[in-house]
C-alpha cells in the first residue's frame, strides 16, 4: 500500500473536522438579528456592502492564544508517548517539570482573570 | 538513538539556571496569588533571592572544560563570567525599577519574574555550546525583552519600543535559523567542537552564506551597524529600567554568544570573517559615536553611545584569540557598572508625569543634588576611558588585544572613537556643572533601593578600575581553556 494513504486520509479528516467545527456553528449559534449588528463596521464610514463568513466577537483572540499555548503542550506530549518506554524514569521526570511549568502558567491565567468570558 | 543522560554533569550545568528560573515561577505565582501590594518593593526582595542565588551556584560549580548534554552546554568559565555578569546587570535593573515603576504607573505584577526569566535565557547564550541552544537561549531572552519593553502599557512609546523590537527580532530570527540550517547542511552537525573539525571539508559557499546570516541575526541583537536602527527607538521607549536591563545584560549575552561561536567553532575561518566583522565594529563604533553627539535627550544618547560599545567589543572578537575573548568579558563586567549606573542616575531624575531626560534638565544638577551629579560624572568619565575608571582598563586591554593581533588600523580607528565620544559624555558634565538650572530646582529623594544600586554601581566602577587583575585573569584563562 502506498504509504501517502495516511497523509491523504489526514488532510481529509482536517477538512471533515474543520467543516463539522464551521458548520456546527453556523447552524447552531443563536442568531439574533437586530439593525445596528447587521450593519457591517468599516471605521466608522457608512457600510458599503455586505460580507459573507463567519464574525468572531475580539473576545475570542484571548481564547485563541491560550488555546495555542496549551495545545502546543499535547502536541509535544505525542512523540514523547511514541518513545515513552525507552526514555525510562527521566523522561517521566522531564514531562513532569515540564507539565508542572505550564501548570505555573495556568495558575497565573486563571488568577489574572483572562479564562473569564466577561 | 540518543539517550536521554542527565548525571553530575548536567545536573551542575543547569543548577544556577534552575535557581533563577524556579525563583521567577515562584514570584510569579507570588505575584498573582498574593492581594496585599502595599509595598512595592517586596517583590524585588524575592527575584533578588533568585540572583543571588543564580551567582552563588554559578560560583560554586563551574570549572574549565567542563561540558553536558552530549557537549551542546556548559558551565566554564566563560559561561560563569557571563552568568555572573547578566544576574548583576538583571539584579541592578531590579533594584532601580520598584520607586520607577510606581513612579511612571505601571503595575504590572510581571516586570520582576520576566526579568529573571530574560536573564536565564541571557544565561543559557553564555553556556551554549550548539547552535540550537544558542538559539533556544537568544528565544528565551528576547521573548521576555518583547514584553518588557512594552510593560508600559498604557505609554504609546513603550509599546512602539516593543513592537519595534518584536518585529525586528523576529525577522532577525528567522535570519539566524536560516544560518543555522545551512551551516548544518555543511558541515553536518549544529555542535561547536564538531563544526570546528568538520569545516575544512565543508563547502566553502555554503559555510559563507550561513556564516553571513548569522553574522546579521548576532549583529541585530548585539545592535551593530547597519543592524542598529531598531536600538535607539526601543532603548528610548522602554522604560529606563528594562533599557538598563537590555542595553547591558542582553548586550552582553549576545556578544559572549558571538565570541563563543566565532572563536570557537568557527576559527579554522578566521580569515574569512575577520574583514566582515572588521568594517560591522568600524561602522559601529562610528556611527554610534558620530550619530550620540547630535542627541538632545540622554536616554538616546546612552542608546547610541550603547551602540558604539557594542563596536568596541566587536573590534576585540576581530581579534579571534583568546586574549580578545577575555578582554570582551572584562569589558562586558566594566560596561556593566558604568552603564547601569548612568541609567539609574537618568531614573533618580525622573518625576511623576515627567521623566526630565533631555541634557537641558541636567542643567545644574549639581547644586541641587550633589552627590548625583558626582555619581553620574564618575560614569561618564568611565564611559570615555578615563582612568583610574574600570572603563579605561576595559578599553585598555580591549585595545592591547587587537594590536597584539596585527589589526593596527582598527585599535586607531577606536581610540579616535573614544575621542569623540568624549564631546558627548563631557557635555554632560559640562551641563551639570557649568549651567544654571533652567526650572525650580526639585529636590526629591531617591527610592532607597535606587540608592543601593548607585552604590553598587559607584563602588564598582572606582573598584576595579583599581584593581582588575582578578576577574581579568579569570576572563583571559576561561578563554584560554575552551581551545
Amino acid at each position: 500500500m502506498n504509504p501517502y494513504i495516511a497523509l491523504l486520509i489526514s488532510f481529509a479528516l482536517c477538512a471533515i473536522v474543520a467543516g463539522i467545527m464551521c458548520g456546527a456553528s453556523w447552524l447552531l449559534g443563536p442568531k439574533v438579528e437586530n439593525k445596528a449588528k447587521s450593519e457591517i463596521f468599516e471605521t466608522g464610514n457608512p457600510p458599503l456592502g455586505s460580507i459573507r463568513g463567519i464574525r468572531f466577537p475580539v473576545k475570542f483572540y484571548l481564547t485563541a492564544i491560550l488555546f495555542v499555548v496549551f495545545d502546543i503542550e499535547v502536541v509535544f506530549m505525542y512523540p514523547w508517548a511514541v518513545v515513552f518506554r525507552r526514555l525510562g524514569w527521566m523522561g517521566l521526570g522531564e514531562m513532569a517539570v515540564f507539565v508542572a511549568v505550564l501548570a505555573v502558567g495556568l495558575a497565573y491565567v486563571w488568577r489574572v482573570g483572562a479564562l473569564e468570558w466577561d | 538513538m540518543i539517550e536521554v543522560v542527565f548525571g553530575g554533569a548536567e545536573l551542575r550545568a543547569v543548577t544556577p539556571l534552575l535557581v533563577v528560573v524556579v525563583t521567577a515561577m515562584i514570584s510569579l505565582l507570588y505575584e498573582v496569588f498574593n492581594e496585599d501590594h502595599s509595598d512595592p518593593a517586596r517583590p524585588v526582595w524575592l527575584s533578588l533571592v533568585g540572583i543571588v542565588g543564580g551567582i552563588v551556584a554559578t560560583v560554586a560549580l563551574w570549572e574549565n572544560g567542563h561540558s553536558a548534554f552530549h557537549g551542546t552546554f556548559a558551565l566554564d568559565g566563560v559561561s560563569a563570567f557571563t552568568n555572573v555578569v547578566c544576574l548583576l546587570a538583571a539584579g541592578l535593573s531590579l533594584l532601580m525599577a520598584p520607586g520607577y515603576l510606581t513612579s511612571i504607573g505601571v503595575r504590572a505584577r510581571e516586570f520582576y519574574p520576566l526579568v529573571l526569566l530574560a536573564a536565564s535565557g541571557m544565561m543559557v547564550m553564555g553556556g551554549a555550546r550548539d547552535l540550537i541552544v544558542l538559539f533556544l537561549g537568544i528565544e528565551i531572552m528576547s521573548i521576555a525583552a518583547y514584553v518588557l519593553a512594552g510593560i508600559h502599557r498604557t505609554d504609546v512609546k513603550s509599546g512602539e519600543a516593543a513592537l519595534k523590537y518584536f518585529l525586528l527580532g523576529a525577522f532577525a530570527t528567522g535570519f539566524l535559523l536560516y544560518g543555522i540550517a545551512i551551516l548544518y547542511g555543511a558541515t553536518g552537525s549544529t555542535g561547536y567542537d564538531a563544526i570546528a573539525a568538520a569545516l575544512p571539508k565543508a563547502s566553502k559557499l555554503l559555510v559563507l552564506g550561513g556564516v553571513a546570516l548569522l553574522i546579521v541575526a548576532l549583529g541585530f541583537k548585539v545592535s551593530a551597524v547597519p543592524f542598529h536602527f531598531w536600538a535607539p527607538d526601543v532603548y528610548q521607549g522602554a522604560p529606563t529600567s528594562v533599557t538598563a536591563l537590555m542595553a547591558v545584560g542582553i548586550k552582553a549575552a549576545a556578544v559572549v554568544g558571538f565570541a563563543r561561536l566565532f572563536i570557537v567553532a568557527l576559527a579554522p575561518l578566521h580569515q574569512d570573517w575577520a574583514m566582515v566583522v572588521w568594517w560591522l565594529a568600524v561602522l559601529t563604533m562610528t556611527v554610534g559615536n558620530v550619530t550620540a553627539v547630535a542627541q538632545n535627550n540622554v536616554k538616546r544618547m546612552l542608546a547610541y553611545s550603547s551602540i558604539a560599545h557594542a563596536g568596541y567589543l566587536l573590534a576585540a572578537i576581530v581579534a579571534g584569540t583568546p586574549r580578545g575573548g577575555g578582554a570582551v568579558l572584562f569589558y562586558l563586567l566594566a560596561y556593566t557598572f558604568m552603564n547601569v549606573g548612568a541609567f539609574a542616575v537618568v531614573i533618580s531624575l525622573g518625576r511623576k508625569g515627567e521623566a526630565n531626560e533631555q541634557f537641558d534638565d541636567y542643567a545644574g544638577l549639581a547644586s541641587r543634588q550633589p552627590l548625583i551629579a558626582a555619581a553620574m560624572v564618575l560614569f561618564m568619565l568611565s564611559l570615555t576611558g578615563i582612568p583610574p575608571l574600570v572603563g579605561f582598563v576595559g578599553k585598555l586591554y580591549l585595545i592591547e588585544a587587537i594590536v597584539q593581533a596585527g589589526y593596527i588600523w582598527l585599535a586607531v580607528i577606536m581610540v579616535l572613537n573614544s575621542a569623540i565620544s568624549a564631546y558627548y559624555y563631557l557635555r554632560l558634565i559640562f551641563e551639570m556643572y557649568m549651567r544654571d538650572p533652567a526650572g525650580p530646582a526639585s529636590a526629591m529623594e531617591p527610592a532607597p533601593l535606587l540608592i543601593a544600586c548607585l552604590l553598587l554601581a559607584t563602588v564598582g566602577t572606582i573598584f576595579f578600575g583599581i584593581f582588575p587583575d582578578a576577574p581579568l585573569d579569570f576572563a583571559r584563562n576561561s578563554f584560554l581553556a575552551l581551545r
